[in-house]
């Protein structure tokens, strides 16, 4: 897509937020409920990381709950205060933890459709009240057996989970990031719709979510790259964030051509348009499953792609077959149904070639009309994980992956974004949250259009003049905000806070996340704080 | 703690709460140390709760309890390459085994 549609997008969603009430910045209130010296409580000795001044384990999951509340409160307005109850747990092995909603609400004050079921956070925050009082809005548990990174840099070492990451995309789900549908079976809870599935719309069947039969919605839940979210804000912002499509495609013969999704490999080049096209043909080795490339390649692959089923050896061993054959590129065909095709795992330096994986079905069709002429294309007309008309892409694989299915964004959208099915390590949720508060409004919530303020419980609140919430998902004012909470609650002294807000700011200026203008009025700010506010805050 | 103590305690978190919750539906949001007092005043009520009764809240005819099975549950995988893949799930099932990704 070109840059001047972009800017015109950007132009009308400035004008659309411009609109918008000037309410509150909302509280969010992670509520621990842990024992004494349990989780959140736990107080093994730890060193401060990444930001993250706590000394305990305990003490550094609960900075990193706090800094992700501070965050989403500084993104999302509510005069209604949003209880997230906060556990860990000593939950089943492999489970990290869970979240979401604990209420949801419909035909309340002010609801903008009737029957429909809405988050009882968001529900308080259009109706103005606690339409579910003396209770939490949202639960959260987290797992007690698992090495969690609780740095607020991004910098996850190789192996540990970011919980920051993890802890901002669950409170997206309980704030109004999900559906209340089961996929498989195709209903609403208690049949009745919910706001999130009132813009969720299959562009094979032409239709809402919400004006399906139980068994469209069936037959939707399994239709991978159909099924989009309308809502205007996150399509307009989507065409800010998101790369340029990028279709691997079959330009010949007619039969087959079009576009294929594909997964991408863990070894070798990445792909790129010029190092990836040409002319497929079979793969074969003589040796057993003849198409499986387990053995050294004996039909003619070189200077082509060689397409090799899935099986038996290592996707590492059939791409160096190909290769040591001449080969210029791989297809895996995959040996199981389903939709999206995975990646290639594994690892070997030694490949020099790229490769890719397609579904079962498409290396049938490739198989019946080879050669093909292929390649991939990029298409600046088109978004990379949005329908072509702008809308992203929600995430629907065949079969039903029951949690992940529906309630995130489809996989396949680059860059990688926060409420994907999966939690990458690419994310930087503590400054960029991409797609997802535009989303958060179309569902109902009021975004924060004003600059991010930060005072104490002494000082009147003090304009950074840095926006809460940017175009494109970036939040200065909210990490300004939530760096602000945490210094206040963690330090010992004024010069403590006045330093850890001196971090605070590095960090952003290194990513380039606020000009040294901005830098230094935040720092104004910071430090009309130190100067009138009695450390530690807690003694006040 | 005796039912008169436990009484006096979520009272006076109730209170706290009451305050703080009614700080921001005034429009002023809390700052951290309110916040921080509504947390803890939540939590007491919420540990009184389940020493006396258990989960007291009755949604209104309007409101409906989320059932644990469309809340997401996170799971941990590590992949062919070592590297943690997070997947989610409805409820407590755990996601389908898959074959392992290197063949």
């Amino acid at each position: 897509m070109s840059k001047s549609p972009r800017l015109a997008l950007a132009t009308a969603l400035l004008v659309a937020l411009a609109g918008l009430s000037q309410a509150n910045a909302a509280d969010i209130i992670p509520v621990i409920t842990d024992p004494a010296g349990v989780g959140y409580y736990d107080t093994t000795p730890a060193a401060p990381v990444g930001g993250n001044p706590g000394t305990t384990r305990g003490e550094q999951r609960r900075i990193v709950a706090n800094y992700a509340a501070s965050l989403w409160g500084s993104v999302l307005q509510s005069n209604v205060p949003v209880y997230v109850q906060a556990r860990f747990l000593n939950l089943a092995p492999g489970v990290l933890g869970s979240a979401g909603a604990k209420y949801i609400n419909n035909n309340f004050a002010n609801a903008p459709f009737a029957d429909t079921w809405y988050h009882t956070a968001l529900a308080d925050s259009i109706a103005g009240t606690d339409l579910v009082p003396g209770d939490f809005d949202i639960v959260s548990q987290f797992s007690t057996n698992f090495t969690f990174y609780y740095g607020l840099d991004g910098n996850t070492p190789a192996g540990q989970v970011n919980f920051l990451d993890v802890v901002m995309h669950e409170y997206a789900h309980g704030l109004g990031f999900s559906n209340f549908e089961n996929e498989a079976a195709g209903t609403f809870f208690n049949d009745i719709p919910d706001i999130y599935s009132v813009y969720t719309y299959d562009n094979t069947a032409a239709k809402y979510w919400t004006a399906m039969t139980v068994a469209e919605r069936i037959a939707s839940g399994i239709n991978y790259g159909n099924v989009v979210f309308t809502g205007p804000r996150a399509t307009a912002q989507a065409a800010l964030i998101l790369d340029d499509r990028r279709d691997f495609r079959v330009f010949s013969p007619m039969a087959v051509a079009g576009n294929y999704a594909y997964g991408t490999a863990s070894f070798g080049p990445a792909l790129t348009t010029t190092n990836f096209n040409g002319t497929v043909v079979l793969g074969t080795d003589g040796v057993g499953t003849a198409g499986d490339g387990c053995e050294a390649i004996t039909s003619d692959v070189m200077g082509k792609i060689a397409l090799i089923d899935r099986g038996t050896c290592a996707f590492t061993v059939k791409v160096k077959n190909a290769q040591d054959a001449g080969a210029i590129g791989v297809i895996i065909a995959d040996n199981a149904p389903g939709n999206p095709p995975p990646g290639l795992g594994g690892v070997d330096p030694t490949i020099t070639i790229p490769s890719i994986r397609v579904t079962q079905a498409a290396g049938t069709s490739f198989k019946a009309n080879l050669p093909l002429t292929v390649g991939f294309v990029i298409d600046p007309t088109k978004l990379q994980g949005a329908d072509d008309l702008g809308r992203p892409r929600l995430f629907m694989p065949n079969p039903v992956q029951s949690g992940s299915s529906g309630s995130h964004y489809d996989s396949n959208a680059a860059p990688n974004l926060l409420m994907e099915p999966a939690i990458n390590s690419s994310l930087r949720s503590y400054y960029n949250i991409d797609i997802t508060p535009a989303l958060m409004a179309d569902v109902g919530w009021k975004l924060n259009t004003g600059n991010a303020r930060i005072g104490s419980p002494r000082v009147a609140d003090c304009d950074t003049g840095i926006k809460a919430v940017n175009e494109g998902g970036l939040f200065a004012g909210g990490t300004v905000q939530a760096n602000n909470d945490m210094c206040l609650l963690s330090a010992q002294t004024r010069t403590g806070y006045y330093s850890c807000m001196q971090a605070g700011r590095d960090r952003m200026l290194a990513v380039g996340l606020i000009t040294s203008t901005q830098a230094s009025k935040m720092m104004t700010c910071a430090r009309r704080i130190a100067d009138n506010t009695l450390f530690p805050l807690t003694s006040n | 703690m005796s039912s008169t103590t436990r009484n006096h305690c979520l009272a006076a978190g109730l209170a706290i709460a009451t305050l703080a919750v009614g700080s921001a539906q005034a429009g002023t949001p809390m700052n951290v140390l309110e916040r921080k007092a509504a947390a803890d005043a939540m939590a007491r009520q919420y540990q009184a709760q389940q020493a006396a009764q258990g989960d007291a809240t009755t949604p209104s005819a309007n409101a409906s309890e989320v059932p644990d099975d469309l809340h997401n549950y996170l799971h941990a995988r590590v992949d062919a390459n070592g590297k943690v893949r997070i997947l989610e799930t409805d409820g407590k099932t755990a996601p389908p085994k898959q074959e392992a990704n290197h063949e």
